[in-house]
């Protein structure tokens, strides 16, 4: 029986290194690929028709799009327009990779927390260069709420501070243990089918049926909570208020 | 439970959880730095839980604001 983790092997398909750093060629590479060339095929295939009443794969592209665009503007109003194509793009990424991850045999690159701490530490020093760019100092005002008498202010202003740092991590680590919950559970509950075999098995089969849609509706969701925080933290940075 | 609310959940754990653990290496990094140990590991504890439930708080406050002009769910998350 394998182990439910062995999933989560990185594997080593083309060695190679670059100045003493390990910069193999891995099947978590691999399927980021994989998601790449998949999103840009659905985005470059479904918008070359440009019909006006949509096709198929059309309409897929218009509702990633204008799902995106709208939330930008509900939540980052019309200065975030400059950033709308990154937020596609992270969102976009994810959900390719969190759905590609559902399909037997493949690899979820998002269930490591390299990966999605990688993004998490990409959104979060972005956000902060953008608020000093646009603010200067008085950026920092960010860690200092409103109407606090001063002595209350030395315990909340470490407070803010560190809230304002655990950002990546919060980001990172809700993307990686849900994928990684997620996969885990569906391995066990495919041992327990094994283990009970033609006469019990059926009651694990059917749990892993439904929870199959579950994490469906959860790769998408966590793909839509990261792209929303990340409006929600440049919309802080941008009008400096929670 | 609506999508909403597994969203709002699953960002309320995570602010919890990271908040603890980056207070705990904080204070620990700050131990082995300056050699206080164990004061600034609990110290950093504290602050860590104190900001993973203000972060957790603001979630949630913003949800509820949300919910009680019982307006446009699923658009504007946590």
């Amino acid at each position: 029986m394998h182990s439910p983790m062995e999933q989560f092997e990185i594997k080593r398909l083309l060695d190679f290194k670059i100045g003493g750093l390990d910069a193999s060629f891995t099947n978590s590479s691999l399927w980021m690929i994989i998601a790449v060339i998949l999103a840009t095929g659905v985005f470059v295939m479904g918008m070359r028709q440009r019909a006006l009443v949509p096709g198929r794969l059309q309409s897929v592209a218009e509702l990633g799009y204008e799902f995106i665009a709208n939330m930008v503007r509900d939540n980052v109003g019309d200065q975030g327009k400059k950033y709308f194509p990154f937020i596609l793009t992270l969102f976009i990424f994810i959900l390719f990779a969190n759905v590609l991850g559902m399909v037997p045999y493949s690899f979820t690159p998002t269930s490591h927390i390299v990966v999605t701490f990688a993004m998490a530490l990409f959104v979060f020093v972005g956000v902060t260069l953008i608020g000093l760019a646009r603010h200067g100092t008085h950026f920092f005002s960010l860690f200092v709420p409103k109407g606090v008498p001063w002595v209350l202010l030395l315990l909340l202003v470490p407070i803010e501070i560190i809230s304002y740092f655990i950002r990546p991590f919060s980001l990172s680590i809700r993307l990686f243990a849900n994928m990684l919950a997620g996969h885990t559970m569906l391995k066990v509950f495919g041992g327990f089918v094994v283990m009970l075999g033609l006469i019990g098995g059926w009651a694990p089969l059917a749990f892993i049926v439904v929870f199959t849609g579950l994490e469906l509706l959860i790769a998408f969701l966590q793909a839509y909570v990261f792209a929303i925080l990340t409006c929600l933290y440049l919309n802080d940075a941008i009008h400096l208020h929670h | 439970m609506s999508q909403r609310q597994t969203g709002v959940a699953y960002r309320v754990l995570a602010d919890m959880i990271a908040g603890l653990l980056v207070g705990a290496f904080l204070g620990y990094w700050v131990d082995r730095w300056l050699g206080w140990a164990p004061y600034s590991l609990v110290t950093g504890l504290v602050l860590g839980f104190a900001a993973g439930a203000n972060n957790a708080w603001r979630a949630i406050r913003v949800y509820s604001d949300e919910a009680a002009k019982g307006g446009d769910e699923g658009r504007r998350l946590p």
